[in-house]
């Protein structure tokens, strides 16, 4: 299976041997969008590197704008407005919802089901527009940025947020029906490519793809950053509720489950929504001091790590980006040999792997 | 702890941002397993090389999902002689593909890994681009690499 074009979005390549209709081996060949960041971002400095983050995991930009800025924000010793904390929290679970609206459209249609794709891409559209309203873009948002955000949200985003909100879970009901239960859907997701606990830990999974696996973590609750201890919500977990604990179905779940959580977490922060300023002062030419740091957030798809070092100029001595998808990509040589090769796609979808994150 | 098991473990506490401590290159691989099997570490989230004009030193990352605590070890290796670090891809599977790329980005070779090949760039492309004086070839393959 492999890349049909180099202009092509989202190319990746997988190497498989097969006997018949069972895989033997799959080798993931990758790079095919590595468009060097981390050396990038040694050349254009602190503040002109934040438009890139956009591009690590384009699908879930606002997460990748929020591991940046806290990474700088922490080794600098900036302290961001409260209000600003919220928008971001907000832009972040959004974000969320949007990017796993994607991974479920995506896994119906892998599975040969094209309506559900539509379906929630046009639920996608909708927080499209409410990005648009915040930041005047619809994809690479580069709106969280080094100490706050980039504007305040206008009149009436409120009530737009939450007219959406009341829209939308009624919506994860309705898509459930249309698809989550389909029995010849659960059928070819339910104890398709199952990842134990010990295998998750040991290659590293992160995020959805971990608590699939019934490890409850979520870098949320456990290591809090932002404002994230003074809003309430739940973390799920993999219960195997149609097969095994840690197959593809369950990974599928767990993201319509969070899109759920995530829609909590939005409502309340809006409410919560201080006033005061977006932005941190004196933020412009920021030289953080020599010294390093590992800040490691949330993202859409686990764990998004930034490990700057600092030699107190203004541009990065190094850095290093640390994605969910590349690890993800890394375990797929050791589960599937022994698959058939209709469950494989299943499967590599069902880990929502991005592949600029993976080559960044 | 490290420092009371093992007496060539140096601990580095700057003043801002985290601290690490210094591993002899030989002495990696046993420290990683005191980490792992002792200490509880089942999760190496990061392998990250940097140029230190002439020398590469490598940071890890091991982190504790019962403990939630981080360790940050570093290894620093001359260029010239940089086939002098162990592989620690078989105690932490994920140290595979991370090890891949400091060696496609920074050209540490690993000693004992199993598949030393580059991850994200082609197999026929020259250089190191991560190390801070690599050149960037004119073209690659008769396609222009300037704009």
């Amino acid at each position: 299976m492999g890349p049909q074009h180099p202009a092509t979005h989202g190319v990746l390549r997988f190497i498989i041997k097969i006997d018949g209709e069972i895989v033997r081996s799959v080798v993931p060949d990758i790079g095919y969008l590595h468009r060097g960041i981390e050396k990038i971002a040694e050349k254009v400095g602190y503040i002109g590197f934040q438009p890139y983050t956009d591009r690590v995991d384009y699908v879930s930009a606002m997460t990748g704008n929020h591991a940046y800025a806290l990474a700088v924000e922490k080794l600098a010793g900036i302290t961001v407005p409260r209000r600003a904390e919220f928008l971001r929290v907000i832009a972040a679970e959004l974000n969320r919802i949007s990017s796993h609206l994607i991974m479920t459209g995506c896994v119906a249609m892998d599975m040969g089901a094209f309506t559900p794709f539509v379906h929630a891409l046009r639920e996608r559209e909708k927080v499209n527009d409410l990005f648009e309203m915040m930041c005047g873009a619809r994809l690479t948002y580069n709106y969280i940025r080094i100490g706050g955000v980039s504007y305040d949200v206008p009149d009436g985003f409120k009530e737009k947020c939450l007219d959406f909100l009341d829209h939308f879970v009624p919506f994860i009901d309705e898509f459930n029906r249309l698809i989550s239960f389909n029995k010849i859907f659960v059928e070819r997701l339910a104890n398709v490519g199952v990842i134990s606990k010990e295998e998750a830990i040991a290659y590293n999974l992160v995020g959805p793809n971990l608590r699939a696996s019934g490890i409850k973590w979520d870098l949320r609750k456990d290591i809090p950053y932002s404002v994230y201890p003074e809003l309430e919500f739940d973390v799920p977990v993999g219960t195997g509720g149609a097969g095994t604990v840690g197959d593809s179905l369950d990974r599928y779940m767990l993201r319509v489950n969070e899109m759920r959580e995530s829609a909590r977490i939005v409502r309340q922060a809006v409410k919560m929504l201080p006033e005061g300023e977006t932005k941190a002062k004196g933020v412009a030419r920021v030289r953080p001091p020599a010294g390093e740091i590992y800040v490691r957030t949330e993202s859409a798809r686990g764990d998004m790590g930034y490990y700057l070092i600092s030699d107190g100029s203004d541009k990065p001595y190094r850095l290093k980006i640390r994605t969910g998808s590349f690890s993800a990509m890394s375990i797929i040589e050791k589960i599937t040999p022994g698959m058939m090769v209709a469950d494989l796609v299943a499967f590599i979808s069902s880990l929502d792997v991005v592949a600029p994150e993976v080559d960044r | 702890m490290l420092k009371d098991k093992f007496s060539y473990v140096e601990e580095v506490r700057p003043e801002k941002g985290d601290g690490w401590f210094v591993v002899p290159p030989k002495k990696l691989a046993e420290v990683c397993g005191f980490l792992k099997e002792k200490q509880g570490f089942d999760c190496l989230s990061s392998i990250a090389g940097t140029d230190r004009n002439g020398q590469i030193e490598i940071a890890y990352h091991f982190f504790s999902y019962d403990k939630k605590e981080t360790v940050v070890l570093k290894v620093t290796i001359e260029v010239s002689t940089s086939a002098n670090v162990t592989t620690i891809s078989d105690l932490y599977p994920s140290a595979n593909w991370m090890e891949r790329e400091a060696f496609d980005l920074l050209g540490i070779s690993f000693v004992g890994h199993p598949d030393m090949r580059r991850i994200l760039l082609p197999e026929d492309w020259t250089g190191h681009p991560l190390r801070k004086d690599y050149k960037e070839g004119k073209e690659y393959c008769g396609m222009t690499t300037r704009r």
